[in-house]
């Protein structure tokens, strides 16, 4: 008699967390419909106080622009941390301490980050409130995610296969990038995706290190920028214009899906190629 | 030339890794120092006891204990109300047969961890918010309930897939068994997976727990922000959200700027203390299960 209740409840919790994300989809949807349109997108802020007209595209650009840059960074750091401490490193302890100070910095909250940011990127470093700053922190916040993963991946390579290539004097670098890369395109493309969308969502790195409430497109890596995320909390906290708000929100939530679609298609594509 | 290569290569890979220590071990340190300065003015129990937070006073103080149980009350309630749900969920997929709807729910949830918080934040303005000034006839609506869950739905899916993974295992391993008895599938999910679950559970609460600790935007929209002690139905502000607000006014150097960074240094202990604790925890777990 005690299976209904169980199922009631499993069942009930599961409507429900599906049912969260098509309601979060719809409701900015719908209530975004009347606000979009390619002139919203296209056109500069405007109005007073600024955001209250006009469109969002120095923020749609400076939030892509500043993905790119954090996802360029933390990328070509993790690639090499990964392949470093896979195939390179013959001491334990500094695999150890290592691995430490990744897991460290993965649980650091992005608010935090955004501190280091502030005080060392922008003030000590020099670089000044500018997308620079801001890519580099991002790219610290993402650097863990793509790191770990990718360690993980080398690390479950099969065996016999880095063996086999040894064995016939192959280079470990003409291994990796000859065997593993190709190998691996899918799932590493994957998770840069991945990474990619949830530095484009944080505001919070942002706004300490060169997000501005209005600024033109960014014409060098010192200047600074408008981020999507930034000027969605400023529409609103500021009760600015709530219409916007909708507007910012749906473009913002698309650009994110469509990271998570892109990361999703290979892994697609990959299962129907097994069957 | 080859060999030349894989030199560089190597070289290449030794001094990257060597770059992203550097940086990461300088986050840590940078924070540390920049907030170690307050403490030639402020005793540190004085700091995480005090409650009062008023750093631009003539006689400034700086106290950031209502910051600190606002943040703590606020994680707990997110953890509270997104445990039954998280659980019931993983059993549900646990047991599920049909793959191709296993991997749909699978990728729902994982798009729903993706979702930016500013988003999270900006629907539960608009929905939580207003729910709660209409049950409760509350003047403001913004309280640490409406940011516990915010936060609820944010660690929704971190909940879920942890305990999931471990669930999916103990059900594929005790499948044949229980089938062979005649046992039914609920009887299973309720004698045998839930129980066995109990250390996974418990992990994916610490995981919630930290990350809803070190989250910003969603809960800083939604709580009304003030430093007073957190009550369920009254406003409060976390650490984060302190953060996030003040240090674009924080003059360089003063004290309020020290006391910010000083802030952002004891949550981030907080923070590394539950992943220590998180770690320990698992790799006891599967030690235990192997």
């Amino acid at each position: 008699m005690t299976n209904f209740p169980l199922r009631c409840w499993t069942v009930l919790s599961t409507v429900l967390s599906i049912g969260l994300l098509f309601f979060l989809l719809s409701f900015v949807f719908i209530k975004a419909q009347g606000v979009i349109s390619l002139n919203f997108i296209l056109a500069k802020p405007a109005g007073f106080p600024v955001g209250s007209a006009g469109g969002i595209w120095p923020a749609v650009a400076g939030s892509l622009l500043v993905t790119l840059i954090a996802s360029l960074f933390a990328t070509i750091l993790a690639f090499f941390t990964a392949v470093y401490m896979v195939f390179y490193c013959r001491d334990d302890r500094i695999k150890l301490v290592v691995n430490l100070i990744i897991q460290c910095i993965a649980g650091i909250p992005s608010i935090v980050l955004g501190l280091f940011g502030y005080a060392f990127l922008v003030i000590k470093l020099e670089l000044g409130l500018s997308i620079l700053a801001s890519g580099l922190t991002l790219a610290i916040m993402i650097f863990p995610y793509i790191q770990i993963r990718l360690q993980k991946l080398f690390l479950e390579t099969n065996k016999q296969l880095l063996e086999a290539s040894a064995s016939l004097g192959i280079n470990r670098s003409y291994t990796i990038i000859n065997l593993l890369l190709p190998m691996y395109r899918k799932q590493i493309l994957s998770i840069i995706t991945l990474a990619s969308g949830f530095a484009m969502g944080a505001a919070a790195p942002v706004m300490l290190t060169g997000c501005m409430m209005n600024a033109p497109v960014p014409e060098s890596l010192a200047s600074p920028f408008m981020s999507l995320p930034y000027h969605l909390y400023v529409l609103i906290g500021q009760g600015i214009s709530l219409e916007n708000a909708y507007g910012t929100a749906f473009v913002l939530m698309i650009l994110v899906l469509l990271l998570n679609l892109l990361a999703a298609v290979p892994t697609l594509l990959g299962m129907r190629g097994k069957r | 030339m080859e060999q030349t290569f894989e030199k560089l290569f190597s070289i290449l890979s030794t001094i990257f890794t060597v770059i992203s220590v550097v940086l990461l071990f300088l986050v840590i340190f940078f924070i540390t120092q920049e907030s170690m300065l307050i403490f030639q003015e402020v005793n540190f129990l004085d700091f995480i006891s005090g409650l009062t937070w008023n750093p631009l006073a003539s006689e400034p103080t700086v106290g950031i204990l209502p910051m600190i149980l606002a943040t703590f009350y606020v994680s707990m309630v997110a953890v509270l109300i997104s445990l039954p749900i998280g659980i019931g969920c993983a059993l549900e997929l646990a047991a599920l047969e049909n793959e191709r709807l296993k991997g749909f729910f699978t990728s729902i949830l994982a798009v729903l961890a993706g979702i930016p918080s500013v988003i999270y934040g900006f629907i539960g303005l608009l929905v939580v918010v207003k729910f709660l000034e209409k049950t409760f006839r509350l003047a403001a609506g913004e309280s640490i309930l409406s940011g516990g869950i915010v936060l609820a739905v944010m660690v929704l899916p971190y909940i879920v897939s942890s305990v999931t993974e471990t669930m999916e295992k103990s059900y594929k391993k005790y499948k044949e068994t229980s089938l062979a008895l005649g046992v039914s599938k609920s009887y299973m999910l309720r004698a045998l997976i839930l129980p066995n679950a109990k250390g996974a559970i418990l992990t994916s609460m610490i995981l919630a727990f930290s990350r809803a600790m070190g989250e910003t935007m969603a809960v800083m929209m939604v709580m009304g922000n003030s430093p007073i002690l957190p009550k369920l139905l009254g406003k409060g502000e976390t650490i984060s959200a302190l953060i996030a607000l003040e240090i674009g006014t924080a003059g360089l150097g003063s004290l309020h700027y020290h006391a910010l960074f000083t802030s952002g240094f004891v949550l981030m202990m907080f923070l590394i203390f539950l992943n220590a604790l998180f770690y320990l925890i698992k790799k006891n777990l599967t030690e235990h299960l192997e």
